[in-house]
């Protein structure tokens, strides 16, 4: 299949590492190429520099976090798997969506579980309900 | 993660015919079988108590024909096999999918008789909600 780049959004958690197993799966036997994506609330600017009450899931610096996740992704993909990573900032399900659409995505293979865990409880609903809902294109998602 | 067997519902409506090509070039790209599943949407109570034969054989003749048209789409080499039951699809599919070693189910995203505005059928919410392995869902 011609230029099929299959986009991936990963949050780090054992859930993710399914998500990207199958997608390098699915992309080793349709010959396509990855975008793995992180989606953070907010940007690695606004990290502080001192200690915090919050939860780490709030209040840990976000460079750290998205690191941490996409090396744990790129762990996971074998070295002859053709893959782009990116880093956003915003609300998951928006730019999971403006992703596909800025790199032609065929398929969005996502957690099912909220990303972020009980951040995205509060804050946001389900990810993956709202992209299933909004995404013109197929849409994966694995428990 | 391999992918041996795909599970695909069909209906017979639109958005099940998009998913039976989309799993048929899958199973293509990943030397996995398909399994077609008809679900007709009866209670079973209800097929005991008030449902004549002619009713019935109906249902099972119209899902016949959408489980035929599905197996004539998939082209030789790749293993496919239909199933049709009865009861209600979401469950019945889920239940499938658990006993045949499902590696993934491919469904389309509303199915037949859809209220409009509702974007995501209820048939494929419960599934996503509720499914062990992954859910393609094809727009």
């Amino acid at each position: 299949m011609e230029d099929f780049r299959i986009l991936v959004s990963v949050d780090g958690s054992e859930c993710s590492d399914r998500v990207v197993a199958m997608a390098a799966e699915l992309a080793r036997a349709a010959e396509a190429e990855l975008d793995v994506l992180y989606v953070s609330y907010f940007a690695s600017e606004t990290d502080a520099t001192e200690d915090s009450w919050l939860p780490d899931i709030v209040a840990a610096p976000v460079s750290e976090q998205q690191e941490a996740a996409l090396a744990r992704a790129r762990a996971l993909i074998p070295a002859r798997q053709p893959v782009a990573f990116h880093q956003r900032t915003g609300r998951p399900a928006e730019e999971i969506l403006r992703c596909a659409e800025e790199y032609g995505s065929r398929l969005i293979v996502m957690g099912r579980h909220a990303q972020h865990g009980l951040l995205n409880g509060f804050l946001n609903g389900s990810v993956s309900q709202e992209v299933l809902n909004e995404s013109p294109v197929s849409v994966l998602v694995v428990k | 993660m391999e992918m041996k067997t795909i599970l695909v519902p069909v209906d017979g409506s639109e958005g099940s015919d998009r998913a039976i090509t989309e799993a048929i070039a899958l199973a293509e790209a990943c030397e996995a079988k398909l399994n077609f599943l008809y679900v007709a949407n009866i209670n079973q109570l209800a097929i005991n108590a008030c449902l004549s034969d002619a009713i019935l054989e109906a249902v099972t003749k119209a899902g016949q024909v959408i489980l035929d048209r599905a197996m004539e789409m998939v082209p030789s080499g790749i293993e496919k096999e239909a199933f049709s039951e009865t009861g209600s699809p979401a469950v019945v599919i889920l239940d499938f999918a658990e006993n045949n070693d499902t590696d993934l189910i491919v469904m389309g995203s509303r199915g037949l008789g859809v209220v409009k505005g509702v974007l995501l059928g209820s048939v494929s919410q419960y599934i996503i909600e509720q499914s062990k392995c992954p859910v393609l869902v094809v727009k």
